[in-house]
């Protein structure tokens, strides 16, 4: 039988290590993969820490944990079919993750999610459909959400202005959270 | 005991479990990675690029794997579709000019000792189109009745693409050979 050289070049191939972190963070970023709980990695890594900075300072700053009071703001962002035509998937979300860690800090996020573009509809407790918002021309289906902290409005818009999903030709819309 | 794919898959799955994610990347990255390496002609980045996105859109319908193929074929697939995508969005043309090429016999292999520098560099410099068929039918082992099912094409076309990549393949090499001397 004759050899075939192109075979000889099958099999697989050691990825980069930093590869599984991208891949993971990316899959936390669309809620398909749990965050590992950071308890877990404080009872073992930081116990010991924690415990002596809780004696240190238990005595006159108990309960001190400081509560973020500054109004919480949610950016919507739409997009249509022409949306994230340019550049790939994951450097998009490679670039929305970096823009989120720079909130985060900052201590401006609160949450950020990508929605899939199906669901169920309800009118009432009767009528339930499915709905494909993705596929329905014409219209700037909800693909993900923001919620972050600002001083006030205009400090709010300016971070809206900042995310890179208007970059990529998508629309937004920034609403005050209503305390309740 | 080591769990199987359809265990972790479940527990992906149904938990979103970190650790099932972790094991089944684990096992069956590096073979992704290979293909995806050698479907972009060598370049680490866009494999890179390619394995991510084939990682998030598996696990965006890992819920609907109907295990009818082996869970690491599936991924092969997924990785295929991926690479097109990124030669689609980078603007590199998948459609490959039928004309351009004569036809060389469908079993017209490269044969013999060749030296595999050489064949890494040829292949990087196959056009997008010519290189995914080639890859997946002389490297890789698909039939084209897979390739057809995996690159949206009829198995003729597959066999006269391959025949004309392996055509193409043949001048790069010898075009090496001859700056090389």
């Amino acid at each position: 039988m004759e050899h075939d050289p192109l075979r000889a070049l099958s099999g697989p191939a050691e990825p980069p290590p930093e590869l599984k972190r991208a891949v993971q963070r990316a899959l936390r970023a669309r809620g398909l993969l749990r965050r590992q709980q950071p308890w877990a990695r404080l009872a073992y890594g930081g116990a010991a820490v924690l415990l002596f900075i809780t004696g240190v300072v238990v005595g006159d700053r108990r309960g001190a944990t400081p509560i973020d009071r500054r109004p919480r703001f949610a950016i919507l962002l739409y997009g249509d079919s022409a949306f994230g035509r340019r550049g790939t998937e994951s450097a998009r979300v490679a670039e929305y993750n970096a823009w989120a860690d720079s909130l985060a800090r900052r201590g401006a996020l609160v949450l950020g999610e990508k929605l899939a573009t199906t669901g169920w509809s309800f009118e009432g407790q009767e009528r339930v459909s499915r709905v494909d918002l993705g596929r329905s021309s014409g219209e700037h289906p909800l693909l993900g959400l923001f919620i972050v902290r600002a001083t006030n409005e205009a400090e709010a818009v300016t971070i809206a202005r900042s995310c890179p999903h208007l970059r990529h030709g998508g629309r937004l819309t920034i609403v005050s959270i209503v305390p309740t | 005991m080591t769990p199987s794919d359809r265990e972790l898959v479940d527990a992906l799955v149904r938990a979103r479990d970190p650790r099932a994610f972790e094991a089944l990347y684990d096992r069956h990255t590096p073979l992704m990675y290979g293909l995806a390496l050698r479907l972009v002609g060598g370049h680490e980045g866009e494999a890179r690029e390619v394995v991510q996105d084939a990682w998030i859109r598996a696990a965006e319908r890992l819920s609907a794997f109907a295990w009818q193929a082996t869970l690491s074929t599936w991924l092969c697939g997924v990785v295929v579709n991926c690479t097109r995508e990124l030669s689609r969005a980078k603007g590199r043309d998948l459609g490959l000019n039928l004309d351009d090429l004569p036809l060389a016999g469908d079993d017209a292999r490269l044969a013999g000792t060749v030296d595999r520098v050489d064949l890494e560099r040829a292949l990087a410099k196959l056009p997008d189109g010519y290189r995914h068929v080639l890859v997946l039918h002389d490297v890789e082992g698909f039939t084209h009745d897979e390739i057809g099912e995996l690159l949206g094409m009829r198995p003729g076309t597959s066999k006269s693409q391959l025949a004309r990549a392996r055509t193409a393949m043949r001048r790069l090499m010898e075009e090496g050979n001859r700056d090389g001397t």
